[in-house]
């Protein structure tokens, strides 16, 4: 796995941890729904978002120590 | 078309698409992978949030919503006063205003309706209401614009052709720009008046034929 892979991972994690988070608000019936969807979902969902656009101006797609596993040969 | 079954589709495929990729990031090599992620990790998820956003300002717009601060419970007991003075009572009774939309079609600019000024007094109400102290009497940040009143009456013949609403006193015009407030000039100001609700008679509604479970 390259480190960009790594990185769309845990973008990925963070983003579906945000949508969780924003079905919950729905269900929830309280004002407090609110505060939790702009706090948590948007923030958690931003968090992925920009991880994974830092990512890709910044990481150069480069194998990573992986235990061996998916390194390009040569 | 309705918001909710579109929503929560698109938030599904979202989370079962990110769970492919969280498995198998590989999935991004390619020359259509970042173009995959792209899709599913900023598009997605930001058209996704933005339906949740206008979701959520939807339901702050419901009646339930508003009463559901323990602060305004008061002023949804006013709805059901019965005396033909109270006007937000007697519009909330005779349907004049949609009753689960009540608060909003009478109050389009306080709170989390109206423009971004709005929305945000409303998150300070509400954070007032969690971890504040709510004020003994709430009052409005400017005086009740007529236009709130002729959003519905302005054109009505009712309205229109009033003798309250032509004399010499109270010219139409003048009601119209707002010169002559509805509430204010001593015509209909009798509006929530919570603190005088404790000797008052309250008009209960008939259940519905949804509410006796017909």
């Amino acid at each position: 796995m390259t480190s960009i892979e790594g990185r769309i991972r845990v973008a990925s994690i963070l983003v579906i941890a945000g949508m969780l988070v924003e079905l919950l608000s729905f269900h929830w019936r309280s004002p407090l729904a609110f505060f939790l969807f702009l706090i948590g979902a948007c923030g958690i969902t931003l968090l992925g978002i920009v991880l994974f656009l830092i990512s890709l101006i910044t990481v150069a797609d480069s194998p990573v120590v992986d235990g061996g596993r998916d390194r390009p040969t040569s | 078309m309705p918001l909710w079954p579109l929503l929560l589709a698109l938030i599904g495929l979202t989370i079962v698409s990110l769970i492919y990729l969280a498995a198998r990031p590989s999935a991004t090599r390619g020359p259509g992978g970042k173009a995959f992620a792209f899709l599913l990790i900023f598009l997605a998820p930001a058209l996704a949030i933005f339906g949740g956003a206008t979701a959520h300002f939807e339901r702050s717009k419901t009646t339930a919503f508003c009463l559901s601060c323990h602060a305004m419970e008061p002023y949804g007991k006013s709805l059901l006063v019965d005396d033909k003075e109270f006007v937000p009572a007697q519009h909330f009774q005779n349907n004049r205003i949609p009753r689960d939309h009540a608060c909003y079609t009478c109050h389009t600019d306080y709170a989390l309706f109206g423009g971004v000024r709005s929305k945000i007094r409303g998150l300070r109400h509400m954070f007032v209401n969690y971890f504040g102290s709510v004020p003994d009497t709430i009052k409005l940040y400017t005086p009740y614009k007529n236009r709130e009143c002729l959003h519905c009456h302005l054109g009505m013949r009712s309205f229109e052709e009033s003798s309250g609403h032509k004399d010499e006193e109270t010219p139409l015009a003048d009601i119209k720009s707002g010169k002559v407030s509805c509430m204010e000039a001593g015509c209909h100001d009798v509006a929530h008046n919570v603190h005088e609700l404790e000797d008052a008679q309250f008009w209960k509604p008939l259940p519905t034929a949804q509410e006796k479970g017909e």
